[in-house]
């Protein structure tokens, strides 16, 4: 059977089942034998077993169950290989219930899937649960019926998989934020829509979730817009860059208000697998509880701190065991006097004189214990500036705790009470000064009480005096005190006590019962109300004093009195007492009476100047100072202008004016002695008025006077002498020594000199410099007169100096001014003359404008009047002119003027720019300067520019070129009028050149023309001008610049000519040139292919030509050596003949080779030395030289810029040619000659004029040649001689030559038949 | 001289073989000659002989298969054979060539000349020279022995 079934084409292939499906006998299924089964069943079969994907048909009604290898996985261990031919619903009957409805529908034609339908299944040994895409299609037969269900599956498990770990990974991820710790949140795509957002980001947001959710997250969070944000987002989206803030401050909702936030966050984007973005992840903590604190630590910081800086009274903050002064304002500062670096110092260090005093201690208490402390008007020293003070400060001390509680610091408040405690102590002081001073007070004191009269206080002074016991008095009526004196003092009292108007009692006499006993003293005593507030009187303090004693005394005084002024009367000196300040006369005796010329009756008793007014003036403020001062005053020789008998005169006195002093020591008036000295007085005053006079003469003079004794220096001076030696202001005593320091070295000599003259003379005049104090140079002359003791020997100098520096000065100035002025007129460049007088006399002319344009000589001209001189300039404008300035005083000045003046040799002309001026002394014009400058040049060059210039232009009109000017900067001066007849438009700026130059040619003709401009190189360029009919034709324009004299270009000209017929014919002929170019390249190219071609002809002869020729030699050689003996003497002779031959033709190819390598060598140049290559040649020749028995004779002695090798070759050649061709019998002489030759000075040779050549001259004596073939002996294979006669190839010269050539030298040859040869060589010195 | 040397000549040439033999039996000297005939045979023999190298090589530079001038380079290269004295023996006699070969070092140069009593004479000189030479490479200015 199974062989049978192996034959359908449709049981073909199909792995295992394709086999079991084979081997199945299909006659017992319900399908029966496959010949039997249907197209379409056939064909499906054929299609389940060609495919790998798991395909299963059921078959007809019996659904009878076929199905590939794909599918057998998916029935499982279980069910196959039974279900194989059987019917689907024994295979499966367990679910028919399920699937037979459905089986049944797909075969009424629905066909139904499922996808990722899972199936658990145990395909590796464990049962794992797998996804298929289940489909149940209906086969249709061929008469469209449904014959059966086909299931294809699909697995779908790996896909399933990676779709439920994405799930899960999607969800575990929305789980991390939903219950993220921070407020995270998801934004997709470029509008930022809320994806997911936590609770705390909702909560951070002062959001529901559905007013965000999947909305843009400003279309949600509105109130977040334009915060930054959106830029924030949309860059991270962009850029992919993460995004960090700290400490942000957004705005948000919060309880219906917006607040602002602090949040930390982060944007991050989010990738897709392939790297595009897709989204943003935001995380945000809300730190604005921290940042507020913070800030409020900071300001409650701040606030600390600028509370202790600006706080009034003293306040500190000392930190630590160290006492660090942490804070201290500018208060505590000042207290301490330590200065303001005490910031970060220990406390203890900066004030170490609080160590004995507590405070330390005080302050470690509190840091320990942490109690305050506090203290009130200690006295504290500390050392302010240096200096210890006395302080008192009520301070506290309070402990500063940190935020754990910790005491770190301890702050130190305080006041300074000092002042306070200062001013107490006072009052406290003068409260008890007061007190004491009352109670023991020598004045008497007792207080009535206003109404009773009754005595309230009684001091020990009022006990005293009052001469009764206190009792008596205190606490009793005043009047039954003092009984005995009520009715003298009864109504005072009364009338004080009424009208509060104090009562005084001076020194009046008084009965009183003292110690029981009647007594009469004196007393003074006051009667003062004391009032109230109100006003009203409501004690009466009476004070006494006990006066008796006083008043004895002076009653002892006035008796003594009289008793001084009896004995004064009959004084012989005037005597006066003059009491109180009105100055009361209360005695004058009879001797002063007499003085003053008074009575005394009209003077006693009255005030002095009542009766003396003439005297005020003069002595009351002397009489004054004594009455006040109580210094004595003792007048000598004092005029006092007096009245006397009705003569008024000025008298002289000497006087003594005496304070008269009471007991207690007052003054009280001034004793006055006076005594008359006026004729005395007179007699010397008129002595002293002579000084005098002469000292203000001096004085008027500004003289310093001074006296030298010449024996011992000493010298004398006055104070002006001081002043105008050293600038000295006050008196100073200096000696002759120092004096002498203030003369200005420099002038020393000139002093001795006048001094040494003075001796002889006996007068002293000089005038030196003095340097002052100030070290300021002045002038001073000295002037003295010597005089002479009785020996006639010079013993002092007397004189006088005066400060004449201003005279110096200004005498210097002067000159210096002249002396400029006259400079300025003489050294000018420009000629000046200087004309004095109404009369014009020429005082000054200088050299320029004498030798210039006067042509006379100064001396010729000096002195005498300008119109005598040059009669002609009064037929000239310039008389009247000179004549209008000098009495005008107007300047006149003039250009280009014309001018004649007559000269020896003729009439001159010029024109000249002048200028008359004034010249003044103290405003008066006394004279005139003449300034003029010659400028005859320049009006005449510039008539002949302008002449040129008319010229010039004139001439362009009549040339063919468009001609143009322009100025230094390329502004359009000038165009010939051809430019406007060829183009019709005037060139004047940009535009026009626009219109008329081809645009092809404008940028680079602007480049060119802008080039030259700034080179001020030549303007050349070749330009299409358009012409009016609108034609281009070329021109060239040519453009140059005119240069002033100094350089610097002032102008262009230029000119376009017309090439536009050379242009043309220039084209064709580059084309030709390109053409012919074309060729010779192309002969080149050809001529390098023959250059290989000949040295491959080269290497060709060097070896493979030479090794056969060698081989006929050798034979040849060989044979003559051994079998010549076999030979006739013919044949040996042939043999020979034929080895020559052979020589011949290796001599042949060696000089074939060598002139062909001397062209294709490269040619190095080297500094050889001539004379070496000679004497290498030599060498190589010597065997030939010595069997001809020649000489050579050299005189080389340079070094050359050759090519070694061919140089010695070349040489070889003619010197072994000299050696060759030899007259018979004669040996070769040769003689070898070098030089240095300028090209210029060889005629007839063709060397280069201006090029200096190395000339080497070689000649021989030998056979020489006919003069014909001095050109032909220098080609190749030219031989003038049989080969028997002289052998050789005809090479040798060639190559000479060709060396010669390579050099760029020239050779050449002379020579004279049988007489010899002589080659000149020439080779450039400079090799290029 | 009583030792008996052995030559080595590498020469594609059987004249100039031929003329070399000739000038040998000539010559006073008791040698053997072995030949080869180019620059691959020279090298194989080389390397064949082991120890009992020649005493001499005498090198043609133009030899078929491997130049002489390549065998010089690889015969300098090769340790044991960098003390076999090599003389140059050359139709041709171009100075760069000289140049290079001494450089490559060759004890000798000789160009082949024409006239076989000078052949003689420069063989000769050769084999003396190098002898006397204690094979060592003959100073530049006496590299080229003239016949």
């Amino acid at each position: 059977m199974s062989a049978a079934n192996n034959e359908y084409y449709f049981l073909s292939g199909g792995g295992e089942m394709g086999e079991l499906i084979r081997a199945k006998d299909w006659a017992k299924t319900p399908l029966g034998h496959p010949a039997t089964w249907p197209q379409s069943l056939r064909t499906m079969v054929a299609v389940m077993l060609g495919n790998p994907f798991g395909m299963y048909i059921a078959w007809g009604e019996n659904y009878t169950q076929l199905y590939n290898d794909g599918y057998r996985p998916i029935l499982g261990s279980t069910k196959h290989p039974d279900a194989l031919g059987i019917s689907t619903k024994e295979t499966f009957s367990e679910i028919w219930h399920i699937i037979g409805s459905m089986f049944a529908g797909v075969m009424k034609g629905e066909a139904v899937g499922f996808p990722d339908f899972m199936l658990p299944l145990n395909r590796n040994g464990f049962v794992e649960e797998c996804y298929f895409d289940f489909s149940y299609s209906p086969i249709r037969k061929e008469d469209g019926e449904v014959g059966g269900v086909l299931v294809t599956v699909i697995e779908t498990t790996e896909k399933k998989k990676a779709t439920e770990a994405l799930k899960e990974s999607n969800l575990r991820f929305i789980n991390n934020i939903m219950h993220a710790p921070v407020a995270m949140c998801i934004f997709r795509g470029k509008d930022h829509v809320v994806e997911i957002a936590n609770d705390q980001m909702l909560e951070l947001w002062g959001k529901q979730g559905v007013q965000v959710m999947n909305k843009p997250i400003f279309e949600g969070l509105p109130e977040a817009k334009d915060q930054g944000l959106e830029i924030l987002l949309d860059t991270v989206y962009t850029t992919g860059q993460k995004f960090v803030a700290n400490e942000r401050q957004v705005n948000l909702p919060r309880n219906g208000k917006m607040e602002p936030v602090f949040v930390n966050f982060v944007y991050e984007a989010l990738r897709e697998t392939d790297g595009t973005i897709s989204g943003i992840a935001a995380i945000a903590i809300e730190v604005t509880a921290q940042v507020l604190s913070r800030s409020k630590v900071e300001e409650s910081e701040h606030k600390v701190r600028s509370l202790v800086e600006n706080a009034p009274f003293p306040i500190a903050v000392f930190g630590g065991d160290e006492m660090i002064v942490e804070l201290a304002n500018q208060s505590i500062i000042d207290a301490w006097g330590k200065g303001n670096n005490v910031i970060g110092k220990s406390f203890k260090t900066v004030m170490p004189e609080l160590d004995y005093q507590h405070v330390f201690g005080q302050i470690q208490k509190v840091l320990t214990t942490g109690e305050a402390f506090n203290a009130k008007n200690t006295n504290f020293d500390l050392v302010i500036d240096g200096q210890v003070q006395n302080f008192y400060f009520n301070y506290s001390l309070t402990p500063l705790y940190d935020l754990q509680g910790k005491i770190y610091a301890v702050m130190n408040t305080a006041a300074d009470v000092t002042d306070l405690n200062i001013a107490k102590k006072n009052i406290e002081e003068s409260e008890q000064n007061i007190r004491s001073l009352v109670l023991q007070s020598p004045i008497g004191i007792c207080v009535l009480d206003a109404e009773t009269l009754v005595s309230e206080i009684v001091n020990e002074s009022f006990i005293e005096v009052a001469g009764k016991p206190y009792e008596e008095i205190a606490g009793k009526y005043y009047w039954d005190t003092f009984a005995e004196a009520k009715a003298l003092y009864e109504p005072a009292l009364k009338k004080v006590v009424e009208e509060g108007v104090p009562f005084f009692a001076n020194e009046v006499e008084m009965l009183l019962i003292r110690h029981g006993r009647e007594e009469i003293i004196y007393v003074t005593f006051v009667y003062a109300p004391l009032k109230n507030i109100a006003g009203e009187v409501k004690k009466i303090a009476v004070w006494v004093l006990d006066n008796t004693q006083q008043v004895a005394a002076r009653k002892k005084i006035k008796e003594a009195d009289k008793k001084f002024r009896d004995t004064v009367k009959q004084a012989p000196v005037g005597i006066t007492i003059l009491r109180g300040p009105e100055y009361v006369v209360e005695m004058a005796n009879e001797a002063y009476l007499n003085l003053v010329g008074r009575n005394e009756e009209d003077f006693i008793g009255k005030p002095l100047f009542d009766s003396l007014p003439e005297v005020k003036d003069a002595v009351q403020g002397l009489l004054n100072g004594v009455l006040t001062t109580g210094v004595p005053y003792h007048g000598n020789e004092i005029p006092i202008p007096i009245n006397r008998y009705g003569v008024e005169e000025i008298s002289y006195f000497d006087f003594l004016y005496y304070p008269l002093r009471e007991i207690d020591g007052s003054i009280s008036g001034v004793i006055v002695t006076v005594t008359e000295v006026k004729e005395k007085v007179e007699a010397r005053m008129k002595t002293e008025q002579n000084e005098e006079r002469l000292n203000i003469v001096v004085d008027a003079s500004e003289l310093g006077t001074w006296e030298l004794n010449v024996k011992t220096n000493a010298v004398q001076y006055s104070k002006k002498y001081l002043e105008i030696i050293g600038g000295y202001k006050e008196n100073e005593a200096l000696t002759h020594q120092q004096l002498l320091q203030h003369l200005h070295p420099d002038d020393l000599t000139i002093r001795q000199k006048a001094f040494a003259d003075a001796i002889a003379s006996g007068y002293l005049h000089y005038e030196a410099r003095l340097i002052w104090k100030d070290q300021s140079v002045h002038w001073m002359e000295g002037k003295g007169k010597v005089f002479y003791d009785a020996d006639n020997n010079p013993e002092k100098l007397i004189g006088t100096i005066r400060d004449i520096t201003p005279e110096k000065n200004h005498q210097q100035e002067l000159e210096e001014s002249e002396k400029k002025f006259r400079n300025l007129v003489m050294q000018s460049p420009v000629p000046k003359a200087i004309l004095r007088g109404k009369d014009m006399v020429i005082e000054m002319a200088n050299d320029v404008l004498l030798n210039n344009i006067w042509r006379k000589t100064g001396t010729g001209v000096h002195g005498k009047k300008i119109f005598e001189v040059f009669p002609e300039l009064t037929e000239q404008k310039y008389a009247a002119l000179l004549d209008e300035v000098y009495t005008t005083g107007k300047v006149h000045s003039e250009s280009e003027s014309l001018i004649f003046i007559n000269a020896e040799d003729g009439v001159h002309k010029f024109y000249i720019d002048f200028e008359y001026a004034p010249l003044r002394e103290m405003g008066v014009i006394y004279g005139i300067k003449i300034t003029l400058i010659d400028v005859t040049e320049k009006v005449e060059a510039r008539k002949k520019i302008e002449e040129s210039e008319n010229r010039f232009r004139s001439l362009t009109e009549s040339i063919p070129q468009l001609i143009w000017e322009t100025d230094e900067s390329g502004n359009a001066l000038f165009a010939s009028g051809k430019w406007l007849e060829y183009t019709g438009v005037k060139p004047t700026g940009e535009a026009e050149w626009r219109a008329v130059i081809h645009p092809d040619d404008f940028e680079e003709n602007a480049k060119v023309w802008a080039h030259s401009l700034a080179t001020g190189q030549v303007y050349r360029c070749d330009v299409r001008i358009k012409n009016k009919e609108g034609f281009y034709r070329w021109h060239t324009v040519i453009g140059e610049p005119v240069l002033s004299k100094d350089n610097k270009i002032i102008k262009w000209v230029g000119a376009f000519t017309d090439i536009h017929t050379e242009k043309a014919f220039t084209q064709e002929l580059e084309k030709q040139v390109a053409k012919r170019t074309k060729e010779l390249e192309e002969n080149n190219i050809a001529l390098e292919k023959m250059n290989k071609e000949l040295q491959s002809f080269a290497y060709i002869s060097s070896h493979d030509l030479q090794e056969p020729l060698r081989k006929i030699q050798t034979f040849a050689s060989q044979i003559m050596e051994k079998e010549s003996q076999h030979l006739s003497g013919s044949g040996q002779d042939k043999f020979q003949r034929m080895y020559n031959a052979a020589q011949r033709m290796q001599n042949l190819i060696n000089d074939l080779l060598s002139y062909s390598r001397t062209n294709t060598h490269e040619r190095i140049f080297e500094k050889t030395n001539l004379a070496k290559i000679i004497e290498e040649v030599k060498d190589d020749l010597k065997e030939e030289l010595e069997k001809k028995q020649g000489s050579i004779e050299s005189d080389a002695s340079y070094e050359m810029n050759i090519i070694p090798f061919q140089f010695r070759q070349l040489l070889y050649n003619l010197v072994s040619n000299s050696i060759k061709f030899t007259n018979p019998g004669i040996p070769p002489s040769i003689k070898i000659k070098t030089g240095i030759v300028r090209g210029e000075a060889v005629e007839g040779k063709g060397l280069s004029s201006g090029v200096s050549y190395y000339h080497i001259c070689i000649s021989d004596n030998g056979i020489g040649f006919e003069q014909q073939y001095d050109e032909k002996i220098f080609e190749v294979f030219q031989r003038l001689h049989g080969k028997s006669e002289y052998p050789g190839t005809g090479i040798g010269l060639a190559i000479v030559k060709k060396i010669v050539d390579n050099h760029g030298g020239i050779i050449t040859a002379k020579g004279e038949q049988g007489k010899g040869a002589t080659f000149d060589i020439y080779i450039p010195m400079q090799q290029k | 001289m009583g030792v008996k040397y052995n030559l080595l000549l590498a020469d594609d040439d059987e004249d100039d073989f031929a003329f070399f033999k000739d000038a040998l039996d000539d010559l006073p000297l008791s040698v053997t000659l072995t030949t080869v005939s180019d620059g691959v045979q020279l090298m194989r023999a080389l390397a064949e002989a082991g120890d009992n190298l020649p005493d001499i090589l005498f090198l043609d530079l133009n030899m078929p298969r491997k130049s002489g001038f390549d065998c010089l380079t690889e015969i300098k290269q090769v340790k044991k054979l960098q003390q076999l004295p090599v003389i140059i023996f050359s139709t041709s006699l171009d100075m760069n060539v000289v140049d290079m070969v001494y450089e490559r070092g060759a004890t000798f140069y000789i160009r082949k000349p024409g006239d076989f009593s000078k052949l003689k004479k420069v063989i000769f000189n050769a084999i003396t020279f190098t002898f006397q030479n204690n094979f060592r490479q003959a100073p530049r200015d006496n590299f080229i022995l003239q016949p």
